[in-house]
């Protein structure tokens, strides 16, 4: 650039003599001075040329430094024309840094998308000062930027992992309600005496912990004496084995609340219901159980297996104990029906 | 008509049965026969209220079998077998195994037949567990046979068999629990073919397989260290060593091998008295070292008791407390 100036630069100091070696030789004073003025002409022109060349160039202010230079001369043609251009300079350069201006008032507006598109599009600005200040309101955008844009990226997996974690809690309540439709329930027992809370309950779970401990420690484990065939090959889950369904279940923003639903009319397949009385010596007291099995024992209006016992006084957890042997066995006879 | 899913539709045999295999587990824990007897008991109970409950009849085959009550066990086992059972090869094995605890020639081959079956049956379901245990108990009868075989000079060969297979099995992968059980028998049938082979007239190095015998012992025990199958045979080893270095004139050693073998069956008699296999071996040890009281006082005791002593043993040994004349006796 320094030289395509110097070059223009030469070519206005080089002119006149070009010029004064094709004159006629032949002229006088008067033609002299107009020689002279001619020559002042040319000087003085080349600020204006300068300045039009930098205005070519849209080097705004090179070219306004030269139409002022211009404007400071005594030719009227050029001094005004140095004017218009100062004015036509800076009205250019007005229009470019409205670009930035925009993408400024954006960026102070905290749109930092709309500021980063407006940076961008100053970037093809043909003025430098406006290319490096949007390049460097452009670096700062878009490191305020990266932090909101992970954060975005963050907020977007948390919504999926969201997303699949409702989709997974439906699923696990599906297969919940399965298993609960496939459960033996153990219903209120009506106990009556004083110390008769909880007895029911106790030895009918305490039954079915000493059945299943047999199975879970295989007697091969035991013994190499003991190679003894698997005792039970499916028993059956009892209800208050199973979690309770969640009571609301978020699926993409919507609580539903499917553990109302599933408490309402997800039920077990078979039932336990029963009751006792405790045995106050010398009176005996006695031990009932109805079972009944979803589907098969309604249609007959009872249920489908009925236990009853005595419970001695004298005997009293000797016979409860063999009455939950006798709930469990039916009730697991009947469930497998 | 069987139940689905429970082995017996009687509530009170299921009562019984699952106090009877408590019982049964917590004495092959803990070796220690009260337990044994009420389990027996209570199998029996369970059988009485349900008689098509085969799972109770199968376990108290096996509590017979450790009770030394070899014949009823039999009789159970085959009973079972006749009527069809799902699982017939446990049942085999067991049979096996409670052929050989009868010593007879007749009865060794009977339990090699049931453990060939057992083991075709354990191959037809890939039962890789039964099929260890099948060979594991090979090893043990093989070796029994290599001691109690009557024709005494095919011995060598069953001793032989058993060491074979036996140190084939150990270089095999024990991976599960179960297969530790097996390893355990494995270990002890290797411990007894060594320790018969060094009892074995033209043994000439019998120091070395007695050594290898106990070292076998001693990894059995290390599975199972209530097993009074091991202490009894650890004190059957230590029986044959004293009577080794007696015959060659060590007395101090002799002393102290006899002494040591009295304190394995005294810790096996503390576990089970009711095998009269310890009392009997007790009174030959208190015969052997002039202790005439106790042998009286262990001779009355095992012959309470049930077990697989031959008559003509007790006979001997009767005989040698009578005339307080240990010179004739046998190890």
């Amino acid at each position: 650039m320094n030289i395509l100036i110097l070059l223009i630069a030469m070519g206005f100091l080089f002119a006149p003599q070009s010029q004064s070696q094709t004159k006629n030789p032949g002229l006088d004073a008067s033609a002299n001075e107009t020689k002279d003025s001619r020559e002042r002409q040319a000087y003085r022109s080349a600020n204006l040329e300068l300045a039009r060349t930098y205005e070519q160039l849209k080097k705004w202010p090179d070219a306004e430094k030269y139409f002022q230079e211009a404007a400071k001369e005594k030719e009227e043609t050029v001094w005004r024309e140095a004017l218009l251009g100062i004015q036509r300079v800076r009205a250019a350069a007005d229009a470019e840094l409205q670009e930035l201006s925009g993408a400024q008032y954006y960026k102070s507006a905290d749109v930092r998308d709309k500021a980063e598109e407006q940076y961008v599009a100053a970037l093809k600005s043909n003025s430098e000062p406006v290319r490096r200040s949007a390049q460097r309101a452009l670096r700062e955008v878009e490191s305020a930027l990266w932090f909101q844009r992970r954060f975005d990226s963050f907020l977007q997996l948390v919504k999926y992992a969201a997303a699949f974690l409702g989709a997974t809690s439906l699923v696990l309540l599906i297969i919940g309600s399965v298993r609960i439709r496939r459960s033996i329930e153990l219903g209120p027992v009506a106990e009556v005496g004083d110390k008769a809370s909880g007895k029911l309950q106790f030895w009918l779970t305490y039954v079915r912990g000493r059945i299943r401990s047999l199975s879970a420690v295989p007697a091969a484990q035991i013994s190499s004496l003991i190679s003894a065939p698997i005792l039970y090959l499916a028993l059956p889950v009892f209800r208050d084995e199973l979690p309770d369904p969640e009571e609301e279940i978020d699926f993409a923003g919507t609580k539903l609340p499917l553990g109302s639903l599933i408490s309402l009319y997800v039920r077990p397949r078979t039932k336990v219901t029963g009751g006792l009385a405790v045995p106050i010596s010398p009176a005996d007291g006695s031990a009932f159980a109805s079972i009944s099995r979803r589907g098969l024992c309604k249609k007959d209006g009872g249920a489908c297996e009925f236990v009853r016992r005595p419970i001695r006084a004298a005997h009293q957890d000797e016979d409860l104990e063999a009455f939950a042997y006798d709930v469990y066995v039916k009730a697991v006879e009947a469930h497998a029906q | 008509m069987p139940s689905k899913v429970l082995p017996t539709r009687n509530p009170d045999a299921l009562r019984t049965f699952i106090s009877g295999s408590e019982q049964f587990r917590a004495y092959l824990i803990s070796g220690k026969v009260d337990l044994l007897n009420d389990a027996g008991r209570n199998f029996t109970d369970a059988t009485a209220h349900d008689p098509n409950f085969k799972l109770a009849r199968f376990y108290r085959s096996l509590a017979q079998t450790e009770m030394r009550e070899a014949d009823s066990a039999i009789q159970g086992l085959n009973e079972l077998l006749a009527e069809g059972v799902e699982f017939r090869a446990e049942v085999l094995i067991h049979l096996a195994y409670a052929h050989i605890k009868r010593y007879t020639d007749d009865d060794f081959f009977a339990a090699e037949r049931s453990l060939k079956e057992a083991r075709k049956q354990a191959a037809g379901l890939r039962r890789t567990d039964l099929m260890l245990l099948t060979d594991a108990l090979s090893v043990f009868l093989y070796s029994v046979m290599g001691g109690y075989f009557s024709r005494a000079e095919e011995r060598p060969k069953y001793i032989d068999r058993a060491v074979k297979l036996g140190e084939e099995l150990l270089k095999g992968p024990f991976r599960s629990n179960g297969q530790v059980e097996a390893r355990f028998e494995v270990l002890n049938g290797l411990g007894i073919a060594h320790m018969r082979k060094g009892n074995l007239p033209e043994q000439r190095d019998r120091a070395t397989e007695w050594r290898t015998a106990e070292r076998y012992f001693h990894e059995a025990l290390e599975i199972r260290p209530t097993s009074v199958r091991v202490m009894q045979n650890l004190g059957l080893l230590k029986g044959m060593a004293g009577l080794s270095a007696r015959s060659e004139g060590m007395d101090n050693e002799a002393s102290e091998y006899l002494s040591r073998a009295k304190a394995w069956f005294l810790r096996s008699l503390d576990l089970n008295p009711n095998d009269q296999y310890p009392h009997y071996r007790l009174s030959q040890l208190s015969a052997l070292t002039g202790d005439w009281e106790n042998a009286k006082k262990y001779f009355a005791s095992g012959r309470g008791q049930s077990g697989a002593v031959k008559p003509r043993q007790w006979q001997a040994l009767d005989g040698a407390i009578s005339s307080m004349d240990a010179s004739g006796l046998r190890w």
